[in-house]
């Protein structure tokens, strides 16, 4: 009797051993999932006019791409009051020593000459340490505006030359503001820089999102109707796209653009997700259910629509398969989410293999992410965990970055995350409420 | 012969003179009745009825008197006919006026039942319909929520001009694109229940705003519970 239970006793602790064990491993599995950084050095720009100007503008754009590099998760940039000789390189004979000591992968050199009035060169320079080469080195020409984009384009070479995959600073975000009292579109560089303003409305504007590097689809409230409009940021010019009466809202632009999904309402009918052409023309319902389906986002090869639904009697996340048509008895969307009872702003990764969304967790809400790279073994991690909110995730056009609004100085701030890093950096500083960013395709491909 | 002449010019005068009478009475009754289909287009014989009575009255005596060809009696009496109209149309448009004042002073002043759009959020307690409260997250009707619209229901049905657009508002928790579903579907839960108080669905519009026109700014529990409400904004 006694043998009976210690024997039972004894595989009770056995198999706790073992539980823990497992989950020992698990963890130790994601810790080392997290690439390493290259540490960098990117000592200010030289100018060739050797004026307070020349040296400012120096200062500003080697910030920028340090700016850009830490913010892409892949890098940590060595401080420069850490540097063994802080000038710079003659003739790119570097100290390979010092470098050496300061741990440095890489050091980016700059260098900006004035061609002629208010036409610049910058050459930029990245030397592999481990080889002593130049492993990167370009050259760009342009007007004083167009410098802080060349940077940003280096960046995108920068993580590259790292990680093999271009980068995605060299594009835009727009967002939603109410910095003049009513909430209208705005766009800027993901630095935060060269902030436009698209709508002037003094009414409702909501929800962008970039068809193109210069187009945004957005609801606005013009007609006293949440209306869907196409408008192009540069020459203001805006085009109707859908109106039906009640809600025309949360577009997605599919595929190569080709297709557009929206949440509205057929005459007597709830909300639903529908599939236009960019122009709003021909819309096809994808889901028909009395709960409310909103915030559609495309898999990136146009296979799935993952989208919100309360049908469950709280919002959650839902997945429908368009290959097999539009909802129906043989085709149910399938629920995604299964923790927490508020799951919102579905947004899947450009490359496919992950869905971030918003999930409100205790009092506030934070960002997760659904990693489908294991087929049907779909794994989940939780990207914040502050206690403040963060929220509307959309992703970088290299697919590695989230743009998103979070509430951290009481007020919402635009910030960018790394999923690699999982370090948020401030984007904006305004006192107003900056929400809803999108973050438009790479500029480089597009060449506008 | 200069005496025949004298008689004859005499009787011409005479002829014109009482030509001329009956021409100036005639005159002052075109323009009594003339006065008095003004006052009655003004709305005097329901505004102003005993002096449009008294204006009829005294236009009858002057017609009966110019047929007796009692020309100056029939042209006093019409001269009385047309002050006493005049009287009735003044009377008429200022008792007209202080009813169309007393009607849209009972119809909402000022922003309390604007467009949240137009006429910025505004606390509702002047208002004439007044606003709706939700729980978070929630669209149904609470006891209270549907006592407050049957008080708005009994106004709408006394006021059968009055066309109403319905705005569903959210609480800032949540994503912008939910928050405005959530605003739609609170909208249309106070819709139906106004239907089903008696009120005609064409008279009632809706619009979700979401959580984009809070009534209150703050960060607060009672901010919250103020900003999830239908409002009633009057259509223009």
């Amino acid at each position: 009797m006694f043998k009976k239970h210690f024997v039972a006793m004894l595989i009770i602790i056995l198999a706790g051993l073992v539980t823990s064990q497992v989950r020992a491993q698990d963890e130790f599995v994601v810790i080392s999932k997290a690439p390493k950084k290259a540490r960098v050095a990117v000592p200010s720009f030289r100018a060739d006019f050797q004026t307070e100007e020349g040296f400012g503008m120096g200062e500003e754009l080697s910030g920028l791409l340090a700016t850009d590099l830490t913010r892409s998760g892949f890098f940590e940039l060595i401080p420069r009051q850490a540097f063994l000789k802080p000038g710079p390189a003659v003739e790119d004979q570097e100290d390979w020593q010092a470098w050496m000591l300061l741990n440095a992968q890489a050091v980016i050199r700059g260098e900006l000459t004035e061609l002629s009035q208010g036409n610049y060169q910058l050459v930029l320079k990245l030397f592999d340490v481990g080889t002593q080469k130049m492993a990167l080195g370009k050259s760009y020409k342009g007007s004083k505006q167009s410098l802080r984009r060349m940077v940003h384009r280096f960046a995108d070479e920068t993580v590259e030359w790292l990680t093999g995959k271009r980068g995605g600073f060299e594009s835009r975000i727009a967002f939603v503001s109410n910095k003049s009292g009513r909430k209208e579109i705005y766009a800027m560089d993901p630095d935060g820089f060269n902030l436009l303003q698209v709508t002037s409305t003094g009414k409702l504007n909501l929800s962008p999102v970039f068809l193109d590097s210069s187009q945004v689809y957005f609801t606005g409230y013009d007609r006293m109707n949440p209306d869907l409009y196409l408008m192009n940021i540069f020459s203001k010019e805006k085009k109707l796209i859908s109106s039906q009466p009640g809600l025309n809202v949360s577009p997605a632009v599919g595929p190569s653009g080709k297709k557009l999904a929206l949440a509205m309402e057929s005459p007597g009918e709830n909300l639903d997700i529908y599939i236009l052409n960019p122009d709003g023309s021909h819309p096809l319902r994808v889901t028909s259910h009395p709960a409310a389906d909103i915030q559609p986002t495309w898999s990136p090869d146009g296979h799935y629509l993952a989208f919100v639904s309360d049908r469950s009697g709280s919002p959650q996340v839902y997945m429908i398969d368009l290959y097999q048509g539009a909802e129906s008895a043989g085709n149910k969307p399938i629920r995604l989410t299964q923790t927490g009872s508020y799951n919102v702003s579905p947004a899947w990764s450009p490359d496919g293999r992950y869905l971030s969304y918003c999930r409100r967790t205790g009092g506030s809400f934070d960002l997760f992410l659904i990693d489908f790279s294991g087929g049907d073994q779909r794994t989940e991690t939780q990207l914040t965990t502050t206690r403040y909110n963060e929220e509307d995730p959309a992703w970088s056009p290299d697919g590695r970055m989230l743009v998103y609004s979070a509430n951290k100085n009481g007020n919402y701030d635009i910030f960018v995350i790394s999923i690699f890093s999982k370090e948020p950096m401030q984007v904006t500083n305004l006192p107003s409420d900056e929400t809803q960013p999108s973050w438009s395709p790479s500029l480089y491909e597009k060449g506008g | 012969m200069a005496k025949r002449i004298l008689v004859t010019v005499f009787m011409a005068l005479t002829l014109v003179f009482v030509a001329s009478c009956g021409k100036n009475a005639q005159k002052a009754i075109d323009a009594a009745q003339a006065a008095i289909n003004d006052a009655k287009a003004a709305g005097a014989e329901q505004y102003a009825p005993q002096e449009y009575k008294s204006a009829e009255d005294y236009l009858g005596k002057a017609r009966d008197q110019y047929k007796a060809k009692s020309f100056d009696p029939a042209k006093a009496s019409a001269i009385s006919a047309k002050d006493q109209a005049e009287l009735a149309k003044k009377r008429a448009l200022e008792r007209k006026a202080a009813e169309d004042a007393s009607r849209i002073s009972s119809q909402p002043t000022g922003g309390y039942n604007a467009s949240s759009l137009e006429g910025g959020a505004q606390d509702d307690s002047k208002a004439i319909l007044k606003d709706v409260r939700f729980d978070y997250d929630r669209s149904d009707l609470g006891e209270e929520s549907k006592s407050t619209l049957v008080n708005n229901a009994k106004w709408l049905e006394q006021n059968p001009d009055a066309k109403v657009t319905i705005e569903g508002h959210c609480d800032e928790r949540g994503s912008t694109e939910y928050n405005l579903a959530l605003g739609e579907r609170r909208a249309k839960s106070v819709r139906d229940y106004l239907v089903s108080l008696g009120i005609d669905h064409g008279r009632l519009g809706i619009i979700s705003y979401g959580e984009s026109l809070p009534l209150d700014p703050g960060h607060s529990e009672a901010a919250w519970a103020k900003n999830r409400r239908a409002h009633f904004a009057f259509t223009k």
